[in-house]
């Protein structure tokens, strides 16, 4: 079969769409405060894999078509990735949301932020970080375990080397 | 076939080193002057190595063909995604905050001097002060003196698209 433009739209297409919906599906069946990054690396990594299978059953394994959709799937997951990290961290699109319920009317700065430090979302984000072995909980004081010390000192070393600064 | 695909990955590879190199370097030379670099400088700064870095990869592989093209720049593009989110991360990342200000502190902090320290001191009520004068620069909100809000309509439609998105994945709270 010649290869086509259309045949690498549509593998992409169906292996991207394939990943949203196993994602929306998974992530609603059972609810979490938290990001589960890894857990949507290995979704990608399957719409990625649907892509190439798309393809491959099309153009019969063309491995210079396959290696296109693998690129250009890196840019769609890319983007995903990019929009879910704000959707799922993002304090700015918490404080957008807040505000967007007051139809808009002003709120006073002080209401708003006293609204979000009464929530539980700081101390769901040091819950996560002690799930994934970053920190220790004991009693009401918290430290570094060894893994956050040197993920500490990795982020540390790599703001140092990208000249950036932690303002946030 | 493969030699084409070997061509543009390294095409690839070395412009986004290029890129890593010309921002960092740019940021590192202006890093010691007394007024520092402003975002919006670093944004169009960065904006215009992207587009300058498409424009090189599209054109040093003018001899091969469009598909290989197109899935060149897109992997370049990639390769701008992560880079720029790895920089938002770096400058911005509330997590990543909170484990540094821990590292300053060997014995551990309780949970309440950890927000009321949160970057060296600033507190998350200044965090969240900073994040509301950065969503009114962006012009995504009003901000007058005491008073945040009403949204514009930048503003309420990142909101709609944020919450929207929230709800489809049942995370209404985080952030």
């Amino acid at each position: 079969m010649e290869t086509t433009g259309l045949h690498m739209v549509l593998a992409v297409f169906t292996g991207m769409v394939a990943m949203v919906t196993l994602h929306v599906a998974i992530w609603r069946r059972s609810p979490s405060p938290y990001p589960r990054l890894g857990r949507l690396g290995w979704l990608a990594l399957g719409g990625v894999g649907v892509s190439v299978l798309v393809n491959g059953l099309l153009t019969r394994f063309n491995s210079h078509d396959l290696c296109v959709v693998v690129w250009i799937d890196a840019l769609v997951v890319a983007c995903y990735f990019f929009v879910y990290a704000g959707v799922a961290r993002s304090v700015s699109v918490t404080l957008l949301s807040d505000l967007l319920r007051c139809r808009g009317q002003s709120l006073d700065v002080e209401t708003l932020v006293n609204a979000y430090t009464a929530s539980s979302r700081f101390e769901d984000r040091i819950e996560h970080m002690r799930r994934v072995g970053l920190l220790q909980v004991s009693g009401d004081t918290v430290t570094l375990t060894s893994k956050g010390l040197a993920l500490s000192r990795g982020i540390r070393m790599l703001s140092a080397l990208t000249c950036s600064q932690l303002r946030g | 076939m493969p030699g084409e695909l070997l061509e543009a990955g390294s095409i690839v590879v070395a412009a986004l080193a290029s890129l890593t190199v010309l921002h960092v370097g740019y940021l590192a030379c202006t890093r010691t002057q007394r007024t520092p670099t402003s975002w919006r400088t670093s944004a169009v700064l960065l904006a215009g190595l992207v587009v300058a870095g498409s424009l090189l990869v599209w054109a040093r592989l003018a001899s091969i063909s469009l598909s290989v093209k197109v899935g060149a720049v897109c992997l370049f593009l990639a390769g701008c995604l992560c880079y720029l989110e790895l920089r938002s991360l770096l400058s911005r990342g509330y997590s990543f905050r909170i484990l540094l200000d821990l590292m300053s502190r060997e014995e551990g902090a309780t949970l309440a001097h950890l927000q009321s320290g949160y970057g060296n001191g600033v507190g998350v009520r200044g965090l969240l002060a900073r994040r509301l004068k950065t969503l009114a620069r962006l012009r995504l909100l009003h901000l007058r003196g005491n008073q945040a809000g009403p949204l514009t309509p930048l503003g309420a439609l990142v909101a709609v698209t944020g919450s929207l998105m929230r709800r489809a994945l049942r995370m209404e709270r985080v952030g």
